[in-house]
This record gives structure tokens, sequence and C-alpha cells, in this order.
């Protein structure tokens, strides 16, 4: 029996280049970079300061719920972008997802989300009011507050799901920056074993917060170039010194192709591969020969049935850590041989930053429109390549080019590497 | 499932205010020998009460001082139970591909007590109060990348927020990805260590199920359980002891669906199981509407069958349905843990089959369905 095939029918997202999709395809298009100064709190100079922000977001025009002022902003994104995903399905009514049309059964449309960091500032906010900023001791509390409890992380996709009235399994898969992606693989997992017809998948993300911010500088994993922070993420570059912080949320319907079909949505493309594996050893390194990466992405190849050379496109992880992007590139000389060196590649991130669990979402959504639209969108800042990172990078301009098969690779904390093939959408 | 695919558990690993070792945990279930004791939390130094915590000392983590210094307590008593689980299902990871063997975690809270103690610092002034591994230390996937590491995990490995189903997750995706043969083995469970004044606090502040006074339904609890799952083959191939049979898992929206659907993939009547561990881990609607949905499943000698443990163990979240389902394992061949407690314990009707439920907060449910191993 043929497994069930698994397509993008809806997509939404809210990023440091805009509050939708349009807004961050044309930015993304263009190659502007949306990484700019943290305001929200006092850093010292010696501690990135370069966030990819989501500014001028408005979360009260989103007019399905009335609690925005005590959301936590992850949630907010997640509500924004699964609203604009879901309308993009044609399953959004009346801040539901609409079952009367189309024959959608609610209880058989799912959502796997993911964050790396859940509700990290309902959290930070709930120490603070607790401790009066950490003047005080922790004390018993016996106050009765509303709202979920954002220190349970699924409480993220729960609360979702229930206020878009999703009667199907709810989950979140917190596997830090590969996240969004292994949301998606369980998505498809679900769907190809006909335990949901419709997953709404992706990640949500708002990490910049005192204590995220602390964390990762305390390991070297982020840039200091915070005299030009706009250009601090710089993929493949020479002179890259770490990755910067970004938030915001990317949100996909996957829906088995028939279903789709049968209810007449518009397919914007196939996810036909999955690999994932750990590399079993560091939490944060990864083996510079790229052997992890190379891995994951052969068993995507090897899941979607494709050989290498169908691969026309690689939307990369490119954190712009030193250590990633050799890894990376590593990879794709392993998987691809010599023609790595032509396989065009870019990474988002040096436009709007690493949002952690959500950017890979997000640059699978870039990935769709970028078939869509016959267009590579740029791998910004790249001034001077990395001769250890011999690849056809974007760089700088978008190029115009028709794409049919796209590899995306992600790594995470945990030593986690998950790789998917994102293909035009066919009839056979 | 077909025939060649099935699945089963040939490897436990357990750690719980109850004990360390699986025979130790089911007597006393068996006994309902609760383990509810006191720990002080807050800056007041007063002991909270009533708590389910585990003895540092009774964690066989087999770890150095150094080591423990990188991590939060949840993820010590992850690869605590993960280490015994290989261990008592005589796997080898060196001895095969790495890549071929998965990990699947269920875990809800994080690792809140490794940064508590630093995070006062960090809200004074000092960005650099907290210390390098809180990156890696407090993150729920933080038990699966250091378990990865510890015992050289290779394979697809996920980890899983859901509540008092998380485990249930991990046990669906891995027993999946086994018997799709993308994995030969995946060791599954869940692991919590919530008793933190931060997470405490949260949940006499925001959860619902306690009384009028904030105290929660359940003691708050900690601990973790890891199970080896593979197929049959693989198992006595290798002489690993066989506790059960996996004949159905089935995630829904509530637990009467998802009880009706494991039952239906298993094709089990309900009078054909013998024991139903309950979730009962919310408190309030929740836990009434599980046991009604169980009563209307069940019927008649209900009394006789069913089985709570949260009142024993604690609520340890992520980590109940794990729990749970190693409980149900060793329950299987002995004779109803409600005889038992009456002295029954010779002559009664051995336990062939066990569901174990789980229900969120939010009512969504996961069921899992085991029988006893019978070789044929």
């Amino acid at each position: 029996m043929s497994r069930r095939r698994v397509v993008v029918t809806g997509m939404g997202m809210v990023t440091p280049h805009g509050p939708d999709l349009p807004a961050f395809w044309r930015k993304c298009v263009e190659g502007r970079s949306s990484v700019s100064r943290n305001d929200l709190f006092t850093i010292p100079d010696h501690i990135s300061q370069a966030v990819g922000m989501v500014r001028g977001f408005e979360p009260a025009s989103l007019d399905i719920y009335d609690n925005s002022q005590t959301d936590d902003r992850a949630l907010l994104f997640g509500v924004s972008a699964m609203r604009e995903a879901l309308t993009d399905a044609g399953l959004f009514k009346n801040g539901l997802v609409d079952g009367s049309s189309g024959g959608v059964d609610p209880h058989r449309c799912a959502l796997h989300l993911s964050s790396a960091v859940g509700q990290i500032s309902s959290m930070e906010r709930h120490f603070c009011r607790q401790t009066d900023a950490g003047r005080n001791g922790l004390k018993p509390s016996r106050q009765q507050l509303p709202g979920s409890n954002p220190f349970r992380f699924g409480s993220l996709s729960t609360e979702l799901g229930s206020r878009f009235g999703l009667g199907g399994f709810k989950m979140l898969i917190p596997t830090g920056c590969a996240g969004g992606m292994d949301a998606m693989a369980s998505a498809i997992y679900a769907i190809r074993r006909g335990h949901a017809d419709v997953v709404v998948a992706g990640a949500a993300e708002a990490p910049i917060t005192p204590l995220v911010v602390a964390a990762f500088d305390r390991i070297g994993a982020t840039s200091k170039r915070n005299h030009e922070p706009e250009c601090a993420s710089r993929p493949f570059d020479r002179d890259r010194d770490g990755f910067v912080l970004g938030e915001g949320g990317g949100i996909l319907v996957l829906e088995d192709l028939d279903h789709a079909l049968a209810r007449g949505a518009r397919i914007h493309a196939e996810l036909t591969g999955i690999g994932s594996v750990n590399n079993y050893t560091h939490m944060t390194d990864i083996p510079e020969t790229g052997w992890s990466i190379a891995l994951s992405t052969e068993w995507a190849l090897r899941d979607a049935g494709i050989a290498p050379d169908r691969i026309d496109f690689i939307n990369a992880h490119g954190s712009s850590t030193p250590q990633n992007d050799t890894a990376e590139t590593n990879a794709f000389y392993s998987v691809f041989g010599e023609r790595a060196a032509t396989i065009p590649v870019t990474s988002i991130k040096s436009q709007i930053g690493h949002s952690l669990a959500a950017s890979n979402a997000i640059e699978v959504i870039s990935s769709v429109l970028a078939i869509r639209d016959d267009i590579l969108p740029p791998t910004i800042n790249l001034k001077h390549q990395d001769e250890r990172c011999r690849l056809d990078v974007v760089a700088n301009t978008a190029r115009r080019r028709r794409v049919d098969c796209i590899l995306k690779t992600s790594s995470g904390f945990s030593g986690i590497h998950s790789s998917m093939i994102i293909q035009r959408y066919t009839e056979h | 499932m077909a025939p060649d695919n099935t699945c089963v558990i040939s490897g436990i690993g357990l750690v719980c205010s109850l004990g360390n070792s699986l025979n130790d945990v089911v007597d006393r279930v068996a006994q309902r020998r609760a383990a509810i004791g006191s720990r002080p939390l807050f800056t007041d130094g007063v002991p909270v009460e009533p708590l389910c915590t585990v003895d540092d000392d009774a964690i066989p983590h087999r770890m150095t001082k150094r080591q423990l210094k990188k991590l939060d307590r949840f993820t010590i008593l992850a690869i605590a139970a993960a280490q015994d689980c290989l261990e008592a299902g005589r796997l080898r990871v060196a001895d095969g591909k790495p890549e071929r063997i998965g990990l699947f975690i269920g875990n809800e809270f994080g690792g809140w007590r490794y940064v508590e103690e630093q995070i006062s610092g960090l809200y004074q002034g000092d960005l650099e109060a907290v210390n390098p591994y809180v990156a890696t230390a407090w993150f729920p996937a933080a038990p699966q990348g250091e378990i990865s590491i510890l015992l050289g995990i290779g394979g697809t490995s996920k980890t899983f927020s859901a509540g008092a189903v998380s485990a249930g997750c991990a046990l669906d995706q891995g027993l999946h990805l086994v018997a799709e043969g993308v994995l030969e083995q995946a060791v599954v469970g869940g692991c919590e260590a919530p008793l933190s004044a931060l997470v405490l606090n949260s949940a006499t502040e925001m959860e619902s199920g306690g009384d009028a006074s904030g105290r929660a339904a359940y003691p708050p609890g900690e601990g973790a359980a890891m199970l080896l799952v593979e197929r049959a083959a693989s198992a006595t191939a290798r002489n690993a002891q066989i506790h059960a049979r996996i004949d159905a898992v089935a995630l829904a929206g509530s637990v009467d669906r998802s009880m009706a659907a494991v039952l239906a993939e298993a094709q089990v009547r309900p009078d054909a199981v013998d024991l139903v561990i309950l979730s009962r881990a919310c408190g309030g609607a929740i836990d009434s509407e599980e046991l009604q949905a169980v009563q209307d499943l069940f019927g008649t000698g209900l009394a006789e069958r069913v089985i709570s443990t949260k009142p024993l163990y604690g609520n340890a979240t992520a980590a109940n349905m794990a729990l749970d389902l190693a409980i149900g394992c060793g329950f299987l061949g002995r004779t109803s843990p409600i005889q038992e407690e009456r002295g029954q314990r010779e002559g009664g009707k051995p336990i062939r089959r066990v569901l174990v439920n789980g229900v969120d907060t939010a009512g969504q449910a996961v069921t899992v369905l085991i029988s006893r191993w019978e070789h044929t």
C-alpha cells in the first residue's frame, strides 16, 4: 500500500521582517536586515546586544480573543501565525477551525508545535513578581491567578489549539533549534499513519529575555558585533562570530493530499522526506566533519525516495557560528560530492537572526515560497566568504531560478540534526 | 500491527519515591504503601508537605560530582532510569549501530531547580550570574541529549511536552518507528523533577484541581522511567526478558475515545482487561470524567480491576505514564493488586492484560494496552 502524501496547504508567520507572510517575503527577497540593538533591557558591551526583534506587532489587532495583555509573547506569535496559516488554507472562520465547509473533522485536526524555551517571558515575569525582581527569596504563594501555567511547556500547544477549536491531539516537541522541523516531522508521521488528516505544525519563540541572553552568552554562542548589529548575522562569512538571537513564529497547515484535493485546497508544496539523528558527541558542539548532518540528510533523501542529484537548492541552518557553517559545508560535500560547490545555498538567519525552534519553521516556509515564486532569497552580510565554506551561497542579492527540490537542514542543542526534503507539488 | 511487527518491552529502569527496583515498586503499589514526605524548598526553610521525593542517595546515576554539576535533577533521574533500562534489557549500544537506536522522552517542566539558584543574581543586574551550563541543563530536551551522549544513542530521538501524557506521546512515536523498521530499538519514557519553589508556586497559583487552600489534588512528585521497546524477534534473539507485549497505543482528544480506540485496534473486549491503571493526575472534573469513562466502558466488577498510583508516588506529570507502564508490566502474571491488598496473593487469576491511561489538564488522553508475553 502506498503511503499517504503530505502537502502544505497553509502558511503563516510573524518575523522581525514583519507581522505576516507578505511582509516577510518582500523584505526577504530584497535582502534586508531586521537585526537591531536590543533595547528591551540593559546589556553590557561585552555581551551580545544584537537581536532579531519583532517590532510593531499589534496583538490587539488579532481580535480573536481578549487577553493579549497577559498572554506570553510566544503564544501571541503562535496565535497570529496560526490564524494566517488557517486562513490561507481556507480553514478559518469566526475565530475557529472551520469544519463546516470542506468536510474537515476538527477531531482529526491536530497541532504539533515546537518551542525551545516555551513561555519564558512569563516564567521570568513570575519569578520577578514573587521575588521583587530577585531582591527577596521565594516564599510559598497562596494567590490564585488566571491563565494557564507557563511553566508547563506543553501549555503553549494546548492553549493555542483550544483557542482555535482544534479537537485533535496537541503536543509540543521542545527539541531546541531543530524543534520546528521536528514538529513538522511528527505531523508528517501522524498524517502518513492515518492518525490525522490535517496537522497544524510549526513553532513559536520569544526568547529575548535576560535569562536566555545571558545563558547563550555564557557559552559564547552569540555574536558580539555590537557596533553594527545589522551585520552581526553573517553565515558563511569569514568574520562571523556567533548567532544573533531572534524571535517569531512560523506555522504551516500540513494535510493528507487526498484530503486536500477533496476539499479543493490550494497546494503550495509537498513535504516528501524527513530524517533526524543525534551526534551523541556534545550538547552544543557539532562534529566538524559534518557526518551527523550528512546522515540526517541521507535519511531524508531515502525517506523521500530520491537521489541526491535531484536537490537543486539548500536552505541551510546557517547559524553564523564558526562551527556550524563549516560543519554544514562538509556535510554537503559528503552527501553531494563536488556538486556541492554548485548547488545554491542560503541562510535566512542572516536577515532576521536565529529564532531557535521557530527559525526552521520560518525557513521551511521560505523554501515553499522559493518554489512558488522561482526566487532564491539571499544570504546577506556575506563580504568575505570563508574558504572553508566553499559553497554557491546566494550572496547578498536574490537569484531568480526555478527550483523543484529543496533540502532544509537544521541542528540543535542536545546534538540533534534534522533534515527535510521539500518538493514542488506534482500529481505523480 | 502485523504479527512480525509485534513490539515488546524488554527492559525497564525506573526511579521514583517508591524505590528504584521494579519489584519493590510493584510490591509497594500492591500494598498501597505511599512514599510521602517533605522537603524545604522555600527560603523560609519550612519543609513543604506533602511531597513525594526521591532520596538523593537512592538515585543510581553512576556519575561523578563533576558531571552532576552540569545537570538538573530531572536529567539525573532520566539518566539513572535509562542506564538501568539498557542493562536490564541486556542491550549494549556499542555492539550495534548507534543510529538504529532512538530515544523518546516526555518532560513538561524542564530544570527550574538548576536555574532558581542563579536567577536572582541575574535580575540584580549581573548578566554573568548564570553559569555556562544553564543553557544545556534547563530545557526539556536536556535528558535526550545527555543520555544520547552518555550511552551513544544516535538514531532518531525526540522529546515531548504534553503534561501527564508526555510519556505516552514518546511511546507512540518510538513504537511506530520501531514497528516501521526505522529503528531497531527505542528507549522510551518520561522524567520529571518539578519540586522547585517557583514551579510549585506556579502550580498553586494557576492550576485547578486542588482544594480551596490551593493544595494540589495529589502530592507533587518526581521520578523517571525508561522502557526498552523493540520487535519481539529482536528481544528473543538477545535472550532479553520480555516484560510485556504492546498491543496498542492511542492518542485522542478525550479518554473515552483513546480507550475505545486502543481496544478496537487490539481487538480486545473490555472484559478481557484485567487491570486498569488510572491517570488521575489532574484532580477535579478531569479525574471525574476519566472515572466515569472507565465505569461506562468496563461496567460491573470495576473495583476489582482499577488502581490509582498518584496517591502513592505523587504526581510526576510527564513521568506518570512511563512509571505506570513499568508498574503495569510488573503486575503482569501477578494477581490483582486489590486481591493482594487483601492478602489473596495466591490462588487468584493472574493478570494477563493491563490498560494504562494518561490524561492531561486539557482532557486529551493517551491509552496503552499491554499484555503478558507468551511464547508461541
